[in-house]
């Protein structure tokens, strides 16, 4: 797997696992926190309920009292409409459903309210069953007790002596709240059901079902549902209410659907999966761009390394970095110097033995280098060709080098003033290809080699040593052979003197077609035209050969410019 | 690096655009109706229900009821502000005189004719001229009232034919005759029907004359000779105390609307509904008025469509014998007519006579005032602890009140 990819991978993995852990943390405490938060809702409701439960009763009690005072104070207690009127309005003022007033075991007169007290089966049954609640009532205390029927709602009963425990008791007053599902409904928070119990069994139940629930888990199916909500078990709540005068009590008992989890789950989870979906799309663009800042400079030494391989001696890779990939880069630039220095050191010492050989002099050498870059100039500036760096080192090596054949062809043959003789000539003609040997030799230099090799080729194929012609002949050995012969013609040299540059220009452009690419003839004569003593001099410090000697100079870096790869 | 750094925003940038929706409440994107009505209790509670399996049936809306005492809600729909709940309230359960008002100023509009046509061939006529105003239907109607009388049989053989039959019977001494809710103009106004008391206007309203009513008190005269009588037509709790000495067997007859029906079939006394029969002599029959309970959409609600789906569906055959069922009102749906369970009760058929035979409440804004000021002058009367003698009833409902 690439760098790449493995970089992208442990990001991601590292994202997920982190959004993994963080979210189910997350998920875990929002459900504590909201199972807290409804448990908490649920038993304030339940407490509402239940004090709005008592309430009623202490509403019961006193509606009960008013009707004993009503009854002790009147006149005459009888079913009479006006008394039956007087009552209703007590069931009015204080929205009781019944209210019974009893004699004995006679039941004087009684009141209902049509809505809910009508229903027989909240008439009180006198005495009560319960023998502790009959003595409690016979004894002229006042009593509370549940009524259960067994086909008709339940009812809560207040009674109260009429007059005071020292008179003789002989009517009770009996006010009746009916403990239906209309009661049930009124107390119940929203959105629960529940069940009011007595002694631990249903009385009632909302929401109204065909038979009551023997426990409360039964009514969870009527509860409200959300996404998710079915995971959670609902919440149970149940708080005792009213005590009764048999020592048992009302209870109240909710159960709730656990909504808030449900809804709280699903926008955890849902957050939790667009964060993860981010976090992966984050750790892919971060992964990717990490990748791609530490891969860049690793891409470039790659390629750098490469070049160096084939042989391109002029690279050197800009260093940006301050970490561990710069010091590489810088590492690898010094390497690279070594080994360019090394090439140097052998090219200065061959150009060294030509000019110690030949009568030369370190000058010619210069020109011809720096007219032949000039040249190529003029070539690169018309668009007939593109050099690269590693193109213009090795046309400066083959320039510099392009006689160091005449390494092997004797001094008196060299340096011979008079008419050579055809195996002196066969000698001389062999220069060429000696050259290129020696240079294919150093290594990585083959193409400066084929260089030299065909510098003395003409463009009519009258050259040697292969008699190639036109576009058979690198373009690098025309140029060379322009500017060597120019070199030679404007040059005083022991045998003849120098001719005048507009006389060489001319033999030049007349020897175009033949001996001499027409093209690079006349880019040759704009490059010596513009060619300013100044600029003379300018371009030959930024020679090879210039460089080559300058290792000796005090002063001179010996450093070539940084060039990138390619 | 820019093309990294942009990759990152995005990679941020997308998640949080899909979860910032995604965090907004689920309503947010649903319609959300906000039902508003002066209904309590039980009739509040199953109104809540069916509209909880409307929202169901719908899918993605929210249905919101809010409920006001009916003072409260007359009080908000009439409170004259420029941007008042108009903006927050999307339908109204009110009753059908209500319409004529809201339309008057705007609140609520007409129901598109396609809905109209609809509605035609499955509503009763009546419940339709009721809702309407102008040739324009204002409302949904979705229940109805009507007064009737309650006899008892075993006092009455015949269904009474008159008032005076009933004050004439010979009953026994302990045993009132008749009763009805002296304070309520609503009970009143089918006996001074009798005595052309309701004129009807050019807009559709009507005119209480207090002549006739003066007239009516005047002809119950015989009645108030027991005392006992005068409490048992006028009073805190009047509904229960009726019932209650009916089912004792000490009131023969009284003025009843459907929703005793339940509670007079769970006493176990035999009972019988007939309309409500008029005065020996008098000019006309009595006639009751029914008043219906509708729902009208808000003009400036933003689900005007939805709304009036939803009162439609209040409409289907179950759901609103439901509803009915639990407000104890009567069905509008002319299919209810028909159902064996009607024809087989007496109740429901003397009170479905009384609707076919009664007069829609005139869904006028000035027969509302009209009524409210019969009723501010009727409890002049019934305030008193005995019966005033004609004269003095004559300046109390002339407004001469001394």
């Amino acid at each position: 797997m690439k760098l790449r990819w493995q970089l992208v991978l442990s990001h991601l993995v590292s994202i997920i696992v982190a959004a993994v852990v963080i979210g189910a943390v997350t998920v875990l405490l929002l459900l504590r926190n909201t199972a807290t938060i409804e448990k908490q809702m649920v038993d304030a409701g339940l407490a509402n309920a239940a004090h709005t439960l008592e309430q009623r009763v202490a509403d019961l009690s006193d509606a009960r009292d008013a009707v004993a005072s009503f009854v002790a104070y009147a006149a005459a207690i009888g079913n009479d409409v006006e008394t039956l009127g007087r009552l209703h309005n007590v069931l009015s003022l204080y929205r009781l459903e019944r209210v019974e007033i009893f004699a004995g075991l006679h039941k004087t007169v009684e009141a209902y309210r049509w809505e809910r007290g009508a229903d027989p089966a909240l008439a009180t049954a006198w005495l009560p069953s319960n023998p502790s609640i009959a003595a409690q009532v016979a004894s002229g205390q006042p009593t509370t007790w549940v009524q259960t029927t067994t086909d008709g709602p339940a009812s809560l009963k207040l009674c109260a002596p009429v007059g005071g425990t020292g008179e003789a008791v002989r009517q009770w007053v009996v006010v009746t709240e009916p403990l239906d599902t209309d009661l049930l409904e009124r107390l119940l928070p929203a959105q629960a059901v529940g069940a009011l119990e007595y002694n631990r069994e249903v009385l009632v139940a909302w929401p109204p079902s065909p038979s009551p629930p023997a426990n409360l888990g039964e009514l969870a199916r009527f509860l409200p549902q959300a996404p998710f909500s079915f995971l959670f078990s609902p919440i149970e709540a149940a708080r005792p209410t009213a005590q009764l005068d048999d020592g048992a009590s009302l209870d109240l008992r909710v159960l709730a659907a656990p909504l808030r989890r449900g809804e709280s789950l699903l926008v955890g989870v849902r957050t939790w999966f667009l964060v993860l979906a981010g976090g992966i799309a984050t750790a892919f663009a971060l992964g990717s761009g990490l990748a791609g800042r530490l891969l860049s400079p690793l891409k470039s030494l790659i390629e750098g390394t490469a070049a160096m391989a084939r042989g391109h001696l002029m690279v050197r890779l800009p260093v940006e970095r301050h970490d561990e990939l710069g010091a590489l880069t810088r590492e690898f630039n010094r390497m690279a110097d070594e080994i360019r220095n090394t090439y140097i050191g052998v090219i200065s010492t061959l150009a060294e033995v030509v000019e110690a050989k030949s009568h030369y002099t370190r000058d010619h050498i210069e020109r011809v280098e720096r007219l032949a870059l000039g040249t190529l100039d003029v070539l690169e500036r018309r668009g007939w060709v593109r050099f690269s760096s590693h193109q213009r080192f090795l046309f400066s090596v083959a320039a510099i080098l392009h006689d160091v054949g005449k390494i092997a062809i004797s001094n008196e043959i060299l340096n011979k003033s008079g008419p050579l003789d055809s195996s002196e000539r066969e000698q001389i003609l062999t220069h060429p290809e000696v050259g290129a040997l020696i240079v294919e030799r150093m290594g990585k230099l083959e193409r400066a080699a084929e260089i030299i090799r065909c510098a003395h080729e003409h463009y009519d194929g009258g050259g040697y040593p292969r008699g190639l012609k036109g576009e058979e002949i690198p373009l690098e050995s025309r140029i060379i052979l322009v500017v060597d012969a120019y070199d030679a013609m404007i040059v005083d040299r022991p045998y003849s003197q120098g001719r005048p540059v507009e006389h060489v220009v001319t033999e030049l452009r007349a020897e175009a077609g033949r001996q001499f690419d027409p093209v690079v003839v006349e880019a040759f004569i704009e490059a010596i035209s513009l060619e300013s003593p100044e600029a003379g001099a300018a371009r030959a410090d930024s020679g090879l050969y210039r460089a080559l000697h300058a290792d000796s100079d005090p002063g001179f870096s010996g450093q070539t410019p940084p060039v990138s790869p390619g | 690096m820019r093309l990294h750094w942009l990759l990152a925003l995005m990679a941020w940038g997308v998640p949080v655009g899909l979860l910032a929706p995604a965090c907004q409440p689920a309503r947010s994107t649903s319609a959300n109706l906000v039902v508003a009505t002066s209904w309590s209790g039980p009739s509040a509670g199953a109104l809540h229900r069916e509209l909880l399996g409307i929202s169901r049936d719908l899918g993605s809306v929210n249905v919101d009821l809010r409920t006001y005492s009916p003072n409260a809600f007359a009080d908000l729909i009439a409170r004259p502000q420029p941007q008042g709940w108009e903006g927050q309230l999307d339908l109204l359960i009110v009753p059908n005189y209500w319409l004529g008002r809201l339309a008057e100023r705007g609140i609520i509009g007409e129901i598109p004719l396609p809905r109209v046509v609809a509605l035609q061939s499955r509503v009763v006529g009546q419940a339709l001229l009721a809702a309407s105003r102008g040739g324009q239907l204002l409302g949904f109607p979705i229940s109805a009232s009507v007064l009737a009388l309650v006899y008892d049989p075993t006092r009455f053989p015949a269904p009474p034919a008159t008032i005076d039959d009933l004050l004439a019977a010979p009953l026994p001494l302990d045993v009132l005759p008749f009763a009805l809710d002296l304070g309520d103009p609503y009970q009143l106004a089918a006996l001074v029907a009798c005595f052309d008391g309701l004129q009807p206007t050019g807009d559709g309203g009507l005119i209480w004359r207090d002549e006739a009513t003066l007239e009516v008190l005047r002809r119950l005269d015989r009645l108030w000779s027991r005392r006992e009588a005068w409490r048992a037509c006028r009073g805190q709790n009047l509904e229960s105390l009726q019932l209650q000495l009916f089912a004792e067997g000490r009131l023969a007859s009284f003025v009843a609307g459907p929703r005793l029906i339940e509670p007079l079939e769970r006493l176990g006394r035999p009972f019988a509904v007939v309309p409500l029969p008029g005065f020996a002599g008098a000019p006309a029959p009595a006639t009751a008025l029914v008043s219906y309970q509708c729902a009208a959409v808000v003009r400036q609600s933003r689900w005007i469509d939805l709304g009036m789906d939803v009162a439609s569906r209040l409409l289907d055959d179950e759901a609103n014998d439901r509803l009915n069922h639990a407000t104890r009102g009567l069905p509008v749906l002319g299919g209810a007519y028909q159902s064996p369970e009607a024809i087989a009760s007496p109740a429901t058929v003397g009170f479905l006579r009384a609707l076919e035979n009664g007069r829609p409440f005139p869904a006028s804004a000035d027969w509302q005032q009209t009524f409210e000021a019969i009723a501010v002058r009727l409890a002049r009367i019934v305030t008193r602890p005995s019966p005033p003698p004609l004269d003095e009833l004559s300046a109390t409902l002339m407004g001469r009140a001394r």
